[in-house]
């Protein structure tokens, strides 16, 4: 293995463990509490109110099944990209609550109560976060990621 | 089936299953909510209180006087077309405010002029909704008092409002490029 071989290798991973971790750890207050997260979802005013519900019922287990896959490295690149979806509609939800001087918290990781008070640095972490999605599902899974086995057993498969 | 649409399928039916599961404990769990709210959210959203910042600038600011330095909050391009005579470009945006170093400059200015108010003003066209022009004086005017900047205010009614009491103005039809 070469050294930018195990360059490559070493940000692969330290983006998926990344992205990882931050999709973990935004879902979990959404998921445990979702009436409040509806309410931060309403409180953007984007969304018409027959959808303000079932954002908030899905994008967190969204995130939960982008963060496992990406932890286990399976659909690690198909992974990455639905995070690249959540972070450009992220962006645009925050651009939008800027633009129009709302002050709400961010509920990205934090209850209602507790969160981020919105501000551009957020659209600066998002746009970070979509660059490693970027990245990510760009390039081929790395070696420490269970797509590689999965391609490997089935290359020897075939050679059987 | 090429790589990058399988990848675009497949994410797609990470979402879709994710949603699926995610309607499944909703409708199985105690605390869940419906699928669809019968009542629209009481929400509270309050736009950032500018006001408590700042102050409306009076007639007597509007009236040319040596201790006032005007300030522009339209971009650059804006300013260069046409603006009060005097006056100086701190562009604000809606997004990001007004630049560290705009608000130092204007500071300095302040201090050189021994200005003893500031009058910010200047609106911009508000992208979705044609005709309808956004204030970009009081948000402009509430980082500069906030920044320390005394006797910080905002003039209403952007540059036309300003003509129309009177102030002189300096004009370059051509703009910025010329």
């Amino acid at each position: 293995m070469t050294t930018r071989e195990r360059i490559k290798e070493g940000t692969g991973l330290a983006l998926r463990a990344a992205l990882a971790v931050t999709f973990a750890w935004a879902c979990f207050h959404k998921i445990a509490d979702p009436r409040d997260f509806a309410l931060q979802v309403a409180t953007y005013q984007i969304l018409p109110l027959p959808l303000v519900n079932l954002q908030a019922i899905v994008l967190p287990w969204v995130e939960l099944f982008a963060a496992l896959l990406l932890a286990l490295g399976l659909f690690t690149r198909p992974a990455a990209l639905v995070t690249c979806g959540m972070n450009v509609m992220f962006i645009a939800a925050i651009s939008m609550a800027l633009a129009a001087h709302l002050h709400l918290q961010c509920g990205c990781f934090a209850s209602s109560s507790a969160g981020e008070e919105m501000n551009a640095w957020l659209i600066v972490r998002d746009a970070l976060l979509l660059l490693a999605g970027a990245y990510l599902t760009a390039a081929a899974p790395g070696r420490l990621s269970l797509d590689r086995v999965l391609e490997k057993r089935r290359r020897d498969g075939k050679t059987r | 089936m090429g790589t990058a649409a399988k990848i675009v399928l497949q994410a797609f039916a990470i979402t879709a299953a994710a949603a699926v599961v995610a309607i499944a404990v909703d409708l199985a769990r105690p605390g869940g909510i419906p699928l669809v709210a019968d009542a629209p959210y009481e929400i509270f959203a309050p736009c950032r209180d500018f006001e408590a910042h700042t102050r409306t600038a009076t007639e007597a600011d509007l009236e040319g006087r040596s201790d006032v330095l005007y300030v522009d909050a339209r971009t650059a391009e804006d300013f260069a077309i046409e603006h009060v005579e005097g006056a100086v470009s701190a562009p604000y945006s809606v997004l990001f405010g007004a630049a560290a170093g705009e608000i130092d400059r204007i500071k300095a200015e302040a201090a050189r002029r021994k200005a003893s108010k500031v009058v910010v003003y200047g609106t911009t066209a508000a992208p979705d909704a044609p005709g309808r022009e956004v204030d970009l004086a009081q948000p402009l005017a509430a980082q500069l008092s906030e920044a320390g900047v005394a006797g910080a205010g905002h003039a209403e009614g952007g540059l036309a409002a300003m003509k129309k009491a009177g102030l002189r103005t300096v004009k370059n039809p051509e703009g910025a490029g010329s």
